[in-house]
């Protein structure tokens, strides 16, 4: 993506060791004070940054590494205080400053990005404005000055006609080009340092790409430092010349990206690295799991933080507290660090989970799935269209089978999902279980199709309810389907709890008791209460740390074999997706685009699209992420509203022709049980080679 | 926004022509009929025959419906026989009065409101905070008539300082004309209000203040002050628009007991002056005009939702 260069601005800025550091922190302590305790959030964390380099902040929810950023800026919430260590800038240390001192570093010298560009820009302001307002507070210029500037910078993050732009409200942008603006606001003044706190994380992939490239881009061009806050490992390799793995409120190991990947010395780090899906994504193997919960930051317990969930830790890593050491390249604090005779490729792993031959029955099939919403439409509005949410979509799964979905969101992924399952009724086409159509069944029939069918959510925060204990959530199904008696229900739920590998005592718990992985597993349970032969997972992991998700992938995969389960596996993860899967379904804007065996489709792709996504998706290894072809996809999703005539990716596709504007491309077998649907499929040299 | 206005208004005629139907039901339910409410209990059943005769009272029910509702575009509300005026002509009278002295309360209550609910936000869980939740609740809970009359006692027999009595004047200058005599009128109406809006627009801030975008404006270098005034405050005022909407009626109704308490020849005034008597033509005139107002108020909190939230304006 070029970027054009602003004339008198610093060039390339090469990161240098030998550079003073542009931001030393040291020995950091910040404490959030709740109404009867303290959660220390940050407890004794180490950091430089160079100028002009981008150091990644890495490591799973709760482990600091949010509040660290913010304790830079002195934004924490309520209750939270810096209490110890030093935060030098250019060697001034902004612990000391008082706030009218520190509101000059803000926005100033250091800008900051958040997560959620939704929320995080004001609903009732032009973005202009809300640009002019970073300018006006820090620059001497008149607000003619100010807004020329916030055009200036509009252009550089690339948004396209920034000056018919301006005087929009951050609801008419798209979520990608909020952030883009997010990104302008930041940089409005030239900060040398910039702070993103998952940039991407509430974007698409595809999106995701374009802002990340953004921020290197402009990171080089503008001479700035990032400190690049994230969960994610996959952006982090491709992305980050350092960095600092955190857990539990401190700073664990940090090296030089490459040297982390490939030789972590943490054990904590090898861990989280080995419990990634795509280490075991082609042979299907169990996955590495990190046992337990990290600790609670209320009362941290004493010795090495992550001893309570190490394979390897003995006696002296719960006595004494292991410091950040080794050579300055690669500092970390174990005190039995990882080597070639103690790893976890050599630890008990457990059994690979069976994979039994799938070639049965057809067991869901489904044949020109179209849903279409209305879109307005109330007493006295007029119907304004219809949104094509999922048009003419067909597959089958066989008994046993894993079907994967992947795509973007708004693809249509979820709703197929639905409609599946028969939660909302399909606009035409059928879908069929056990070859019972779905839409011919009475009440009586759905009900008895339900025991058969079960669904999966995403959210384990939302969608269990907060006021009945578990034991009720999982007997529920029972009661409805009226199976058994009162004690063969109770029973039930025990088993139940055994088999997701939750304490029995758990039934006289409520939900909000429970951590997300937990809570993922009574999802789990709950959709297994009534034996179904037919699970849909929407986004089963997508809420879950990967030490977590390791987990509930560990138990999907094993209760498969077991009950001989069948999956139908949405999700935006393609490294998910294939570790599952024995097929996978490639979905962009309601349109089944690619559909074949999993290996097929992820090393041999066909569609443009699949091509790009996985292209796109970042890989938590730095050597591929570092020879990839940068931003291979352009553009964003278009409205479902007013898909584009003929095949609806030819406005974003690399090899779109005429002919795509005209003629929608049918789904058709280019080998045997691989089906794609474009006039002009990839060859087969497919770019991903493992 | 046209096409969201015009919508808008179109569903308020709707609703309009409903309240006026309800109405004019309540019209004919008039216990003994309306010729027996005009002529009285002694009227003979002869005389009754040719009143609803010479008033169009026997055509049937839909014909009585369209010519009321055609008399009613025509600025005819009916016929006070009690005060022998029409009743339009009472409430173009009353009107302007209780305009005057409702606006001028709601006026001073949201400039009062909104310092008081901000800065208890801001500084939730202080001092300031549970004083001020303290003393609203106080008025909030007080009768409003005990309220008046503990005004009037203080500031009125024991200090002096205002006169007991609203101004008497016949035209709307006349009662500007006299300021002290509104002064506590004004305070007991705004003593209420101010309870109300200020917790409204604490809980607002408080909702808002946690927002990402406000930790986005910090994140700028903003002053706190710049913050609270310039991002958070519109947001909030956002929830309060519809409470100043669904306050129209009341600034045209009037408010019963303080109009009473004072004297103050308004629109609350003749109600209640009317009810005791069953002047029931001028009750349902004026019930129609709150009735109306409602639902103009309810479409003037949709307009002002869509000035201050975009968001509305463009969906």
């Amino acid at each position: 993506m070029d970027t054009p260069l602003e004339a008198g601005l610093p060039g390339l800025v090469l990161a240098q060791a030998e550079q003073p550091p542009l931001l030393e922190i040291s020995g950091l302590r910040t404490d959030i004070r709740l109404r009867s305790s303290t959660v220390h959030a940050v407890d004794g964390v180490d950091l430089v940054v160079h100028p002009g380099e981008t150091v990644g902040l890495v490591g799973e929810s709760g482990c600091g590494k949010t509040m660290t950023a913010l304790s830079v800026m002195r934004l924490l919430p309520t209750g939270g205080h810096v209490v110890g260590g030093s935060i030098r800038l250019d060697g001034t240390d902004l612990v000391g400053l008082d706030e009218d001192e520190m509101r000059q570093v803000r926005g100033n010298a250091v800008g900051m990005v958040f997560q959620d560009p939704l929320t995080s820009l004001n609903p009732t302001m032009p973005v202009g404005r809300q640009i002019e307002e970073t300018v006006r507070t820090h620059r001497p210029v008149s607000r003619a000055g100010a807004r020329r500037r916030a055009l200036e910078v509009l252009d550089l993050v690339g948004i396209a006609r920034a000056a018919s732009r301006v005087d929009d409200y951050p609801h008419q942008f798209s979520g990608g080009m909020r952030q883009r603006v997010m990104i302008a606001m930041a940089l409005a003044c030239e900060p040398r340092l910039l702070l993103a706190d998952e940039p991407t994380t509430a974007l698409d992939v595809t999106i995701q790409a374009q802002i990340l490239e953004l921020v290197d881009a402009l990171r080089r061009d503008l001479g700035m430092a990032v400190v690049l806050v994230t969960h994610d490992l996959g952006v982090i390799a491709g992305r980050a010349d350092r960095i600092a793995v955190m857990y539990a409120g401190r700073v664990v190991e940090t090296a030089e990206t490459t040297r982390l990947f490939d030789d972590p010395r943490h054990r904590y780090t090898e861990a989280l690295l080995a419990a990634l899906p795509e280490r075991f994504a082609d042979t299907g193997g169990r996955l590495h799991t990190i046992p337990g919960l990290p600790p609670d930051l209320t009362r941290p317990p004493t010795g090495c933080r992550f001893a309570e969930r190490c394979r390897f830790a003995e006696d002296d890593c719960r006595a004494t507290d292991p410091a950040l050491s080794g050579p300055p390249g690669h500092r970390f604090a174990c005190l039995h660090p990882v080597d070639r005779l103690h790893h976890l490729e050599v630890a008990e792993r457990g059994p690979d989970p069976v994979r039994l031959p799938a070639h049965r029955e057809v067991l869901l099939s489904v044949e020109h799935l179209v849903k279409d919403f209305p879109l307005g439409g109330s007493l006295f509005g007029r119907r304004r269209g219809t949104v094509s949410a999922v048009a003419d979509v067909g597959f089958e799964v066989r008994r046993g089978e894993t079907l994967g979905l992947v795509g973007e969101s708004g693809c249509g992924k979820t709703t197929t999902g639905r409609l599946v399952v028969g939660l909302d009724p399909p606009t035409s086409g059928t879908v069929r279980v056990r070859g019972a159509d779905l839409g011919s069944l009475s009440r009586t029939g759905m009900r008895r199709l339900r025991r058969e069918v079960q669904f999966m959510f995403q959210d384990p925060f939302s969608s269990l309810d907060p006021r009945m204990r578990v034991g009720s959530i999982l007997r529920e199904p029972l009661q409805i389907q009226r199976l058994g008696s009162r004690t063969e229900q109770r029973s039930r739920v025990l088993d139940l709890l055994d088999t997701v590998g939750l304490p029995r005592a758990s039934v006289e718990r409520y939900p909000h008791e429970f951590s997300g992985g937990q809570r993922q597993r009574i999802g789990l349970a709950r959709a297994l209460a009534l034996t179904p032969g037919l699970v849909v997972a929407d986004e089963p992991v997508s809420a879950l740390d990967v030490s977590i998700q390791a987990q509930v992938l560990n138990t999907m995969r094993d209760l498969q074999s077991e009950l001989d389960l069948t999956y139908v596996v949405i999700s935006h993860d393609l490294s998910v997706i294939r570790y599952l899967s024995d097929r996978i379904g490639v979905m962009y804007l309601g349109k089944l685009v690619e559909e074949g065996p999993a290996e097929e489709v992820y090393l041999r792709p066909r569609h443009p699209y699949t091509t790009a996504l996985i292209d796109t998706i970042p890989v938590a290894d730095p050597h591929r992420e570092r020879t990839k072809r940068r931003v291979p996809l352009t553009g964003e999703l278009p409205s479902a509203a007013d898909p584009p005539s003929g095949c609806r990716f030819r406005t974003r596709c690399p090899l779109a022709q005429d002919r795509c504007a005209v003629e929608e491309p049918p789904l058709r077998e280019l080998t045997p049980g691989h089906r794609v649907a474009c006039h002009f499929p990839v060859p087969v040299a497919g770019p991903a080679a493992v | 926004m046209t096409l969201f206005l015009a919508r808008r208004a179109a569903q308020a005629v709707v609703v309009m022509l409903l309240v006026s139907l309800i109405v004019f039901v309540l019209l004919h339910l008039l216990p003994g009929g309306t010729a027996r409410a005009v002529l009285g209990p002694r009227a003979s059943a002869a005389q009754l025959r040719s009143f609803d005769h010479e008033y169009g009272l026997d055509k049937p029910i839909l014909e009585q419906f369209g010519i009321w509702l055609s008399q009613l575009l025509h600025g005819n509300l009916g016929y006070s026989y009690k005060l022998n005026q029409s009743v339009a002509s009472l409430i173009a009278e009353k009107l302007p009065k209780t305009l005057v002295l409702n606006l001028l309360a709601l006026v001073v209550s949201v400039v009062v409101a909104i310092p008081i609910g901000v800065g208890q936000a801001v500084r939730r869980n202080s001092v300031f905070d549970y004083s001020a939740t303290f003393l609203g609740f106080v008025f909030y809970s007080t009768p409003v008539f005990f309220l008046s009359l503990m005004l009037v006692l203080w500031f009125s027999l024991d200090l002096g300082w205002f006169p007991a009595q609203a101004p008497q004047a016949s035209t709307v200058s006349g009662i500007l004309a006299e300021p002290s005599g509104l002064v506590l009128p004004v305070a007991s109406l705004v003593l209420l209000q101010v309870s109300l809006f200020t917790r409204y627009l604490r809980s607002a801030v408080l909702d808002n203040l946690v927002q990402d975008y406000v930790r986005t404006a910090y994140a700028k270098g903003a002053s706190r002050t710049r913050v609270v005034y310039r991002h958070v405050l519109r947001n909030s005022l956002i929830p309060m628009v519809t409470i100043l909407g669904l306050s129209l009626p009341i600034l045209l109704a009037g408010s019963l007991v303080t109009e009473q308490v004072f004297n103050y020849p308004g629109m609350g005034l003749l109600f209640y002056q009317e009810a005791v008597v069953a002047d029931y033509p001028t009750l349902l005139g004026i019930t129609l005009v709150v009735g109306i107002a409602t639902v103009v108020g309810n479409l003037l909190a949709d307009v002002g939702y869509a000035l201050l939230d975009p968001r509305v304006r463009y969906a």
